[in-house]
């Protein structure tokens, strides 16, 4: 483990933090009080600036989670593991409040809180595939086997991220597919892409920390099996 | 159209689970820093 490395990825971290405070602060002022109301659906399309940025997260954490996965089996750098590890989390913290905004969404626009829909349902099974991943480290004790099958447990996973995104188009859905900025009022764009860019930051910022989290257990663990070795 | 409720819920429920994990993960992160320096938790 290179110090630089991990100094920069902790600095990142850091400043990504600080500045999501204000950014969603100003995007919740914006969603909820600067942008107008939906002209169909009215004050509860305002669940949009929380919805669609948690997908926004979780794709980011996700893709981390996919691009350390390859890189690990590739170079075998504790470090991408370590990345790995926390781009899943973190992706399955904004995949559960991606899949809670929607129900809440739902229930009041289509009447039910939950419908076998293509959209929501390769959504969960990306859910449960990610969970599944957590739950194969907890079960593994060798940690190159755990870094190994994780990796690929994770790269199996992110297969799910484009066929969610495209559930919409490949089949009849009653989850609207992808819409263009040109289609609403401008202040709706802007709030949206505020959310989107605070949600982004904080994804970044609890994977930074997480990072952290998992380069220090890897130091106690080795500790203790090898009494004496510290985290230089 | 109203639903002023659900609106509310949903932003509830984020800030809830990603707060509820921010305060985990730095607890976690606390017992992992006593326990890579080789202390034992509550030390």
């Amino acid at each position: 483990m290179q110090r630089s490395e991990w100094f920069g990825i902790k600095s990142l971290g850091l400043v990504a933090g600080v500045v999501a405070v204000p950014v969603v602060a100003i995007g919740l002022y914006l969603g909820l009080v600067w942008a107008p109301p939906d002209a169909m659906m009215g004050n509860v399309q305002r669940v949009m600036y929380v919805h669609f940025p948690s997908w926004i997260a979780t794709a980011l954490a996700y893709v981390t989670a996919f691009v350390c996965s390859l890189l690990y089996l590739a170079r075998r750098r504790e470090t991408y593991d370590y990345l790995a590890q926390a781009g899943v989390e973190v992706g399955v913290l904004f995949n559960t409040t991606g899949l809670i905004t929607g129900s809440i969404w739902g229930r009041p626009t289509w009447g039910v809180w939950w419908t076998w829909d293509p959209r929501l349902t390769t959504t969960a099974i990306m859910l449960i595939i990610f969970v599944g991943y957590l739950l194969v480290r907890a079960f593994l004790e060798d940690p190159d086997a755990r870094a190994r099958v994780g990796a690929l447990v994770a790269i199996m996973g992110f297969i799910t991220l484009p066929i969610v995104y495209f559930s919409v188009q490949w089949w009849r859905t009653l989850h609207q597919p992808q819409s263009s900025p040109n289609t609403v009022d401008p202040r709706m764009v802007v709030a949206l892409r505020v959310m989107m860019v605070g949600f982004s930051l904080t994804a970044a910022y609890l994977m930074s920390r997480r990072y952290e989290l998992a380069r220090l257990e890897a130091t106690a663990e080795r500790l203790e099996l090898e009494p004496g070795v510290s985290d230089g | 159209m109203d639903n002023g409720g659900f609106v509310m819920a949903a932003y509830g429920v984020t800030a809830a689970l990603v707060g509820l994990y921010a305060w985990r993960l730095a607890r976690r992160l606390g017992h992992a820093r006593m326990a890579a320096n080789g202390k034992p938790r509550g030390a």
